[in-house]
């Protein structure tokens, strides 16, 4: 099992229901950057021409994940299915963890005085027998799809397949797992909201990244 | 004065009153008295403050407390730790507090290797205040930690971990620092004598390790450019710390040896001098090496964007270029004192520039279109800076009276200043 | 006033009328009682399907409940309007629910209107004060007996929303009174009696499978209406749909759309007379749709192409490119599924009737009506209607607001001139009582100045409500409604091309002591029935004639068989009624497939696949209701009987409506983000947690000029009030315009969430009329701007 997402970010419309979602699935404190996932957005111009782009985005679940290896007391682990996520009993507030996410995915919940993210739902949802994150099922235009790279017909290796895909960050190695699908027939919208240096992927070239770090780090993954 | 000796050690016999009601005591607790408030504030905005949570709303419905922790949720300042930003003023100080202290140990030992006698009869005083300012770091950074979770360092510890690594430094570490203390203070057999080379070594090494760990944790954070690409992060800490311990060294020796050594003080003053000479000229120089290579977009900010300021005007300036300027020649001792206060505070200026400026380059170009913002009434930022809360300036107030009172305490019963032939 | 009037009153059909009625969710009588099936002392968790209320879309979903406490609102998939999605605000309406400030037990008024003093007050207590009074208001027994039944002397309004037919039942069919404004006038009335009166619906726009759509004055991503907001934005950008966004602000809608033309407000009309002329001009239209369907195509052509509406013309007017409103008619008639989306909203300007008949006009010429991919009339599956026995009084007087209007709407009024001739008092006979319920005119209804002077001229107000808005606060009884959580709905059939009907079902019991409004209508009509039964004998002659020497029993009979028992509406229970009515009509199986999944419609477990996780298919592609109206099909182009009404029967341009903006002031425009619906969402904690406050879009450039940075006060002024808001300076808005997010900025203290942050449009939007059918004029205000 190897959790991961794939994100269709072309539909985004920056309605914020997928932060919504999260808050009340997760019982996520409020507050406006306690956000376990986030919908950001960047304004640029160019020849004089306003555009603007939405990016939805969370925690990227690395498969080498630097949050884990900084961690003093193990509270940020890996589970099965390479999922990262934060003991928060264990959590000493070091907010090393923090400091090393390239993704500013983490925050201080402070109700529980403990480091706080994205957990895929994986507690209140995968457990319990859902297939579907909170902010995938509740998403107008369907922006998110949640699943397991290792199960070859399932919906998130069919459209790694069918689709390029870029992830975020590629050169800080982390080999992250939110897949952001390249826009499909629209090339000037792909440049504009792709910056020039993100390398394009197919699941060809991906796949062998993801097998190695996954063989690197997969001893560390805990059983639930 | 009346002592006891314990295993070598002649321990001063002094009333309750000289020992805990003297000027430098009566200095800390005031001191220590705006830190313990400082502590106060933090426990309350830590453990205190009413988060609410979406479900606070069914599970408590009508009630006012939740009306108040979620407005003070949504509409308030938010809570202890910036995202963004989430290392700030503890660190910095438990950085300056931690290296400069190993920073005056380190030098104190090469010192001794180097047989300067000056620096064999003052050692045990710089020591003892070198290991009080690591005893002040370690202070800010546990009132930083979540300490109700502590136990788990022991219980499920990371050891890759580099902020995991400092646990068991540190229970070496001290120890072994007291160690060579006690080696300077008590009056030495033939055993002692024939091994304190090998434990000065010992002591460089562990020394260096020290930085390495530190060093470690930094780049660790591989998003983080700033820290990552700062070449030979163990070396620029030792030099950093060189100048800062000097620094300290140079002040210590004012209020401490300027009447007891009297005519030896020019002496002492000179090594401090030409040492300081020597480690500003290194970290000039690496420093202008290191902006070569760190990652220009942290290196635009600090050099010619928001903290060009705090870095040219502040540490740059007063670490560096004045000291450099007054201690260049050989001159008046106050010269050196008064370079000394520049490069205690141009130093701790550095690791401000050092912390806040590796947090300082937002890590929210992620699709490397630029920066995003989260909600559409925000504003875009391309630099993230959040000054320290009163608390944190609070907490290091106090961590000088930790060091202040340490330093006291210790010295008024080992009377570990006095000078000591050897 | 004699019977036949009365009579006629339920019987005329205004083209209004009957379009409004078409649009709302089936009508049925409402019946009260509490859902006893949730007790919320269960131990386990239960997936209750409910039908969301946090806006009009109706989107339906599942509540997670915890041992009695809802935890999660996932969408549910079986529902072709909503498509297995939940909106921000779907998601956060448990705070609706559970929101701190709820109205919690009923409240009399002790203080003064506006101060916020109330009493805690019983039920009885509650009706008691609203039937008799108190010291310091009057009650309704004593000004209908000063008015001598003269029952139009209560006013009535209602927000939208699936119990609001019941209030309409009990205030407007049993208690009689025609003075009824809702929200229609301040919103979409002219959009879909444009269409209406063109080509005979609203219709559907089948956003799945069109290939070109010009979306303008609409913003489906931040104004979420479903199906369309899905449909759009997974097709956008290369995808086969291509989207021409027409708006003065660079809105979420024109981010994701492939063109955008920044227009001047209100001048959309100027920009679809050059689209049709260019059309007709270069013969481009569907020539065969043409021939078939549209009525009076030679009138329209001559007078397009003699009024010389060419895009030369427009330009001037609109401020877009000539060459880019050729293209874009050229492109659009060169699509095989062009739609020019009908939008919603309020009335921009005062020419928004003609707008959208030219709109429909527009759309007519390229044939692609009524078919797959168009816009299509679709189908609504049909639910027994109870016949309501409305009495009738001779007391009555006819409505007066709306007499000055081309098309009198005659059910649903005009606010604006409702409450103006009240306050100017031109009004033919005293209005002095006004009973509300879930509706915030304080808010919602340009110039709230005047809406507070109007509310405090009342003898009487009362106000059925979830929140204590700041039209409450200006209430005298305060009646605590169920939210929509809390509460069975009446059945409501979703007609479009994928037709099913929807079941909103209590998630959990009613909280604190709120009620649920048919329970609350119910209680009224027992409570009103009788005493009001005795005024009318006192005041109506006919009652009077027709009960002349009838022993008492015998008047209980003819009160009963004449429909003056109010009581009569309220005889099941929601629950019962929505059970009989689906059985009767569809069977066992369909009411369990209702109760379970909420949703159903025939042939739901055939026709319903999961596609993968996220998307179903709900219709096969040949069971869909995209062609229905066939040859009963017609465009109106030249609507001859509107000239009888001094509406020009063809749209025209009038120079009057040009867009004008004197130096250094602004236009205001409003309008809505995704996270709020109007003030009604005002106080969700959760919505407040992505945007706090109401900014004011102003220029960059100005900005610049002025000193006006991010965050700076400023003072919007303009010729009925003025307002404080912080400022937004950007480049999504041009220089003379000014935009502010609607909603926002209550007074109600009593809302703390809401309280203090933020500014009301209201206050500042001048009070203008849209001369067709009174609709209020949103984007007509020019205001002056200045840092503070």
């Amino acid at each position: 099992m190897n959790y991961a997402m794939v994100l269709d970010y072309q539909n985004c419309i920056n309605c914020k229901a997928c932060e919504v979602a999260c808050k009340e699935q997760n019982n996520v404190e409020l507050g406006a950057d306690k956000q376990r996932i986030w919908v950001g957005q960047t304004d640029n111009v160019i020849f004089g021409n306003l555009f603007v782009n939405f990016y939805p985005s969370q925690c990227n679940h690395c498969l080498d994940a630097p949050c884990v290896d900084v961690c003093p007391t193990q509270a940020s682990h890996f589970v099965e299915g390479g999922l990262v996520l934060v003991d928060q009993k264990k959590c000493i507030l070091c907010k090393g963890c923090m400091e090393a996410c390239p993704y500013d995915a983490r925050f201080v919940d402070d109700e529980r005085v403990a480091v706080d993210k994205c957990t895929f739902c994986y507690d209140t949802r995968i457990l319990k027998g859902e297939t579907t994150t909170a902010c995938q099922a509740t998403c107008p235009t369907k922006v998110r799809m949640f699943g397991d790279l290792d199960d070859e017909n399932g919906d998130v290796i069919q459209l790694l397949k069918q689709r390029k895909f870029f992830v975020l960050k590629a050169k800080e190695g982390t080999v992250p797992k939110l897949f952001y699908l390249v826009p499909e027939n629209d090339e000037e919208y792909a440049l504009q909201s792709i910056g020039h240096n993100n390398k394009i992927y197919t699941w060809d070239e991906m796949s062998p990244i993801i097998e190695a770090a996954k063989a690197k780090r997969s001893k560390q993954w805990k059983k639930s | 004065m009346e002592k006891i000796v314990i295993a070598g050690v002649e321990i001063n016999r002094v009333s309750i009153r000289q020992l805990l009601f003297n000027k430098y005591m009566l200095l800390s607790y005031i001191l220590l008295a705006i830190g313990i408030y400082g502590i106060y504030e933090v426990i309350q905005m830590r453990y205190f403050l009413v988060g609410a949570t979406a479900a606070d709303a069914g599970m408590h419905p009508g009630t006012h407390q939740m009306v108040t922790a979620m407005k003070d949720a949504v509409f308030g300042e938010g809570g202890e730790v910036k995202r963004e930003a989430p290392w700030s003023l503890y660190i910095v100080n438990y950085m300056y507090m931690i290296y400069t202290g190993s920073g005056i140990i380190f030098l104190v030992a090469l010192d001794e290797i180097l047989n300067l006698q000056i620096i064999k009869k003052t050692a045990a005083g710089f020591l003892t205040f070198g290991i009080a300012m690591v005893i002040g770091g370690l202070f800010t950074i546990m009132v930083d930690l979540n300490s109700l979770h502590m136990l788990w360092m022991i219980g499920s510890p990371n050891f890759g971990a580099g902020m995991w690594q400092m646990l068991p430094l540190y229970m070496v570490y001290i120890p072994f620092v007291l160690f060579e203390i006690y080696l300077l203070i008590t009056k030495k057999g033939g055993w002692v004598k024939s091994i304190s080379y090998a434990i000065l070594f010992l002591s460089v090494i562990i020394d260096i390790v020290e930085y390495y760990i530190q060093a470690n944790l930094f780049s660790l954070n591989e998003a983080r450019h700033l820290w990552t690409t700062y070449p030979w992060l163990t070396l620029y800490f030792i030099i950093s710390a060189y100048v800062a311990a000097i620094g300290v060294m140079g002040v210590y020796s004012f209020f401490t040896y300027r009447k007891v050594l009297k005519n030896e003080y020019h002496t002492l003053i000179e090594v401090i001098r030409k040492t300081a000479v020597i480690t500003i000229t290194l970290l000039a120089v690496y420093e202008a090496l290191a902006y070569l290579s760190i990652d220009k977009a942290w290196a635009f900010l600090i050099l010619f964007g928001p903290f060009k300021y705090l870095f040219f005007g502040g540490y740059i300036l007063l670490a560096m270029t004045i000291p450099y300027l007054l201690l260049f020649k050989e001159s008046k001792n106050y010269m050196t004192t008064l370079a000394s206060i520049f490069m205690i505070i141009g130093t701790y200026i550095g690791r401000y520039i050092f912390v806040y400026g590796g947090n300082a380059h937002p890590m929210s170009d992620r699709f490397g279109t630029g920066f995003e913002k989260y909600g559409i009434y925000e504003k875009f930022t391309s630099f993230i800076y959040y000054p320290p809360e009163r608390a944190e300036v609070l907490v290091v107030i106090g961590s000088f009276g930790v060091i202040l009172a340490v330093y006291t305490l210790l010295n008024k019963l080992l009377s570990v200043s006095k000078i000591r032939e050897h | 006033m004699n019977v036949e009037i009365s009579r006629r009153r339920f019987l005329q059909g205004s083209v209004a009328l009957s379009i409004l009625g078409g649009m709302s969710f089936s009508s049925d009588k409402l019946f009260s009682q509490e859902n006893k099936d949730s007790l919320s002392s269960e131990k386990k968790t239960k997936d209750v399907p409910f039908l969301c209320g946090m806006c009009v879309n109706k989107c339906a979903g599942f509540a997670r409940v915890e041992d009695g406490v809802i935890k999660k609102l996932n969408p549910n998939p079986y529902f072709p309007k909503s498509r297995n999605m939940l909106c921000p605000r779907g998601n956060a309406g448990i705070h609706t629910l559970y929101d701190p400030d709820r109205l919690k037990y009923p409240l009399i008024r002790i203080g003064e209107r506006g101060d916020g003093k109330y009493k805690r007050a019983s039920w009885d207590e509650a009706y008691d004060a609203i039937l008799h009074g108190t010291d310091k208001f009057k009650g309704i027994l004593q000004i209908l007996d000063e008015e001598k039944d003269n029952r139009a002397t209560i006013g009535y309004c209602n927000g939208e929303g699936l119990s609001k037919e019941g209030f309409e039942d009990l205030m407007g069919q049993k208690i009689g009174t025609p003075n009824y404004v809702d929200e229609i006038s301040i919103c979409l009335e002219t959009t879909l009696a444009g269409y209406f009166n063109t080509i005979g619906t609203y219709g559907e726009a089948d956003l799945k499978n069109c290939d070109y759509l010009i979306i303008a004055g609409a913003n489906r991503a931040e104004a979420i209406i479903t199906p369309d907001t899905m449909d759009m934005f997974k097709r956008n950008r290369g995808r086969g749909l291509k989207i021409i966004a027409i708006d003065p602000r660079y809105t979420n809608t024109v981010a994701n759309a492939d063109r955008w033309y920044a227009i001047n407000p209100g001048t959309d009309l100027a920009f679809v007379l050059a689209l049709t002329y260019v059309v007709i001009k270069e013969e481009l239209y569907n020539k065969d749709f043409v021939a078939k369907y549209a009525v009076g195509f030679e009138d329209y052509k001559k007078h397009i192409l003699s009024n010389n509406y060419t895009p030369q013309w427009a330009e001037k007017i609109t401020g877009i490119d000539a060459d880019e409103i050729y293209k874009t008619a050229v492109e659009f008639m060169r699509a095989i599924n062009p739609i020019y989306y009908q939008g919603r909203r309020s009335v921009f300007a005062k020419n928004d009737f003609q707008l959208r008949r030219a709109m429909a006009i527009f759309q007519g010429l390229s044939g692609n009506l009524d078919k797959k991919g168009g816009i299509v009339f679709g189908k609504k599956i049909k639910l027994p209607k109870e016949d309501i026995n409305a009495p009738m009084y001779a007391q009555v007087q006819e409505r007066f607001d709306v007499k000055s209007v081309a098309i009198p709407p005659d059910k649903t009024g005009s606010w604006i001139l409702f409450r103006n001739i009240i306050l100017e008092g031109k009004n033919p006979y005293p209005v002095r009582a006004m009973f509300m319920r879930k509706h915030n005119p304080m808010s919602g209804v340009p110039n709230t100045t005047k809406t507070e002077q109007f509310l405090r001229k009342m003898d009487l107000n009362v106000m059925i409500d979830i929140l204590p808005s700041d039209t409450t606060m200006f209430c005298d009884v305060v009646l605590p409604e169920a939210s929509y959580l809390e509460r069975t709905s009446p059945v409501a059939s979703y007609g479009a091309i994928e037709p099913a009907i929807v079941q909103r079902k209590a998630s959990v019991e009613p909280l604190y002591e709120t009620k649920t409004p048919e329970v609350i209508y119910k209680e009224l009509a027992q409570r009103l029935t009788k005493p009001l039964w005795k005024n009318t004998l006192k005041y109506d002659e006919d009652v009077q004639d027709d009960t002349k020497g009838m022993d008492p029993s015998a008047i209980e009979k003819y009160y009963k068989e004449n429909g003056f028992d109010l009581t009569d509406l309220y005889e099941k229970t929601v629950e019962e009624a929505n059970r009989d009515k689906v059985i009767k009509t569809f069977g066992e199986e369909a009411w369990k497939i209702l109760e379970e999944r909420g949703v159903y419609y025939p042939n739901i477990q055939k026709y319903h696949k999961k596609l993968n996780a996220n998307e179903s298919e709900y219709y096969p592609d040949d069971k869909k209701y995209y062609t229905t109206k066939k040859d009963k099909l017609k465009v109106i182009m030249n609507f001859k009987n509107l000239a009888k009404k001094g509406v020009d029967p063809m749209p025209t341009w009038h120079d009057r409506w040009a867009f004008k903006v004197p130096e250094g002031q602004f236009r205001l425009i409003t309008g809505r983000h995704a996270q709020f619906t109007q003030s009604g969402t005002t106080n969700n904690i959760m919505l407040r947690d992505l945007i706090r406050t109401n900014y004011l879009w102003i220029n960059q450039d100005v900005a610049n000029k002025r000193g006006i940075e991010f965050g700076d006060d400023l003072e919007v002024k303009s010729s009925v009030g003025k307002i404080n808001i912080k400022a937004f300076p950007t480049d999504r808005i041009a220089y003379n315009q000014i935009f502010l997010l609607h909603g926002f900025g209550g007074t109600s203290k009593e809302m703390e969430f809401a309280y203090g942050h933020g500014a009301n449009d209201a206050l500042i939007i001048e009070d203008k009329v849209e001369p067709v059918y009174g609709g209020a004029v949103m984007h007509e205000t020019n205001v002056e701007v200045r840092k503070v």
